[in-house]
């Protein structure tokens, strides 16, 4: 069964603000889809995410899950964060156990699973994102590289039918950045959606199928990557090029 | 960290660490039950040549994290080997004052400060040795299996990741500091190392806030994360190992004690 997330024109100012960081935003992601969030910072990315995952709730407007809207007690709070994992564009903060293993466990042990089902999803997330070998290191003693992948161990672990992810190429190098990818492309073939918030103009042509472009807290734009990623006036508009040549 | 890489790459990694546990937890227990200066001082040193050996080329840094507990056991044993009082008595075989009061010590107490010391000093190189030989994750694992309660075990393992997260976030500001002439002139360095603690509380409080919602983001409830490891298996030769180093420990221990009664009234120096 498909899987589907939507926000249904959701504002949110944060308090003792004097702007709208999402205002009247529609936008829809569903199982295996591969959706970039494009925007300038400030432009309300982040904060859209992380309604999705119900860490903001906003002040107006819907988020439905299978076209039911999601509710804010415990359990159904628990219900969608098992649903959709969320990837936070600073690991340091994502990655809470002393070693690896511990920290992809985490989600799972938070679910009540039972220690068999635990210690499967550990060992197949680590799997997936190239760790097995390092599921007994301290987590401080890996490259960026491997507590990015170690995060998305954490976030896979909890068996997700949706990614949102924060910049997770952030701060990392070409051979790091392909890592991530090749994890994100195994999991997309599991029919595991994404909505991913990034800059990269480059990436949103390669590797999305569809993209949304946010500015000043407002959807300006959402459709095949291939095109929005071409429409220069739009990315102007949106702050997404630079005057030096920067963007595309 | 250095300790951990240390105690992975030692000779003793691979046994079971309940193993190791007992064999320490049976030399400390030794050497608070020795009767006298030598069987603790032989004691002391079994346990810090076991340390030593089982460290595959250790840094120096390795010594100064052994050496911050002696530096606390120096000062307690002083404490011991110290009196004071308004005056000094008769017996005093030294004192110097101290304000309106007299330090003094005598051979009595002198002597059970030095053998405190070799005691607490075995105690040290014991857990030593344990540190040096066991990986974090084996020690919470087999802990968490030992009836340790989880929640403790779990602190103790969130402790260990902050450790790290606050001595990288000490190191990156002090770089910062550093790279700006920081703590260059030495009338200003006391403004730099306010600033460097002051960023390093606020980042600290910013690193919790977006940690708390990093485990809200995984559905944290507050459970422990320890309750999945399996549990471990001791093999024959393991416990049998430890069975005659405990044993060895004993026998040391009642052997000093027998001497000790035999040579010199209970006491050999």
């Amino acid at each position: 069964m498909s899987f589907s997330l939507k926000w249904e024109n959701v504002r949110y100012r944060y308090p003792g603000a004097d702007f709208q960081a999402v205002n009247g935003v529609s936008l829809q992601v569903e199982s295996g889809e591969k959706i970039a969030l494009l925007g300038s910072n400030g432009a309300g990315k982040s904060t859209l995410l992380q309604m999705g995952n119900g860490l903001i709730r906003p002040d107006s407007g819907t988020i439905l899950k299978n076209g039911i809207p999601i509710g804010y007690s415990t359990k159904k709070l628990r219900e969608l964060r098992a649903d959709t994992g969320f990837l936070f564009q600073e690991t340091d903060a994502q990655l809470l156990t002393a070693t690896v293993e511990e920290d992809v466990a985490f989600g799972p042990c938070n679910l009540g699973w039972n220690r068999e089902k635990i210690a499967a999803a550990v060992e197949n997330s680590l799997a997936i994102c190239h760790c097995s070998l390092l599921a007994a290191r301290p987590v401080h003693e890996l490259s960026s590289g491997q507590r990015k992948r170690v995060a998305i161990a954490g976030v896979i672990a909890m068996n997700p039918q949706i990614i949102l992810a924060d910049e997770p190429l952030a701060h990392l190098d070409a051979l790091g950045s392909d890592a991530v990818l090749d994890v994100f492309d195994t999991l997309t073939k599991r029919g595991i959606g994404f909505l991913i918030a990034t800059h990269n103009l480059h990436l949103v042509q390669s590797w999305f199928d569809s993209a949304a472009v946010l500015h000043d807290g407002k959807l300006l734009a959402f459709g095949p990557a291939k095109e929005i990623a071409k429409n220069h006036d739009l990315l102007s508009r949106a702050q997404l090029l630079s005057r030096h040549g920067l963007g595309l | 960290m250095w300790m951990d890489q240390v105690a992975r790459r030692s000779r003793m990694a691979e046994v079971e660490p309940a193993c190791k546990i007992v064999v320490a937890l049976a030399g400390i227990g030794a050497a608070w039950a020795s009767p006298n200066l030598a069987t603790s001082v032989l004691l002391a040193t079994a346990w810090l040549l076991a340390a030593r050996w089982n460290m595959v080329r250790p840094t120096r840094s390795v010594f100064f994290f052994w050496s911050a507990p002696i530096l606390f056991l120096v000062a307690s044993c002083s404490l011991v080997a110290f009196e004071f009082s308004p005056s000094a008595p008769s017996s005093a075989s030294a004192s110097f004052p101290l304000f309106s009061w007299i330090a003094w010590t005598d051979p009595a107490h002198i002597e059970r400060s030095i053998l405190l010391f070799f005691r607490g000093l075995t105690g040290i190189n014991a857990l030593f040795f344990i540190a040096g030989s066991t990986p974090l994750s084996s020690l919470e694992s087999t802990l968490a299996h030992s009836g340790f309660p989880a929640w403790l075990v779990d602190i103790m393992a969130s402790s260990f990741r902050m450790i790290g997260v606050f001595a990288e976030q000490a190191q990156a500001r002090a770089t910062a500091i550093l790279s700006r002439n920081g703590w260059s002139r030495w009338r200003h360095s006391w403004r730099c190392s306010a600033w460097w603690l002051s960023g390093l509380f606020v980042g600290a409080l910013l690193h919790a806030k977006k940690s708390e919602r990093a485990m809200a983001s995984r559905c944290g409830s507050g459970a422990t994360v320890l309750r999945w490891h399996p549990t471990p298996k001791f093999s024959a030769m393991q416990w049998g190992v430890a069975t005659i180093a405990v044993l060895a420990q004993w026998c040391l221990v009642l052997g000093g004690n027998f001497l000790g009664s035999l040579f010199a009234g209970g006491r050999i120096l």
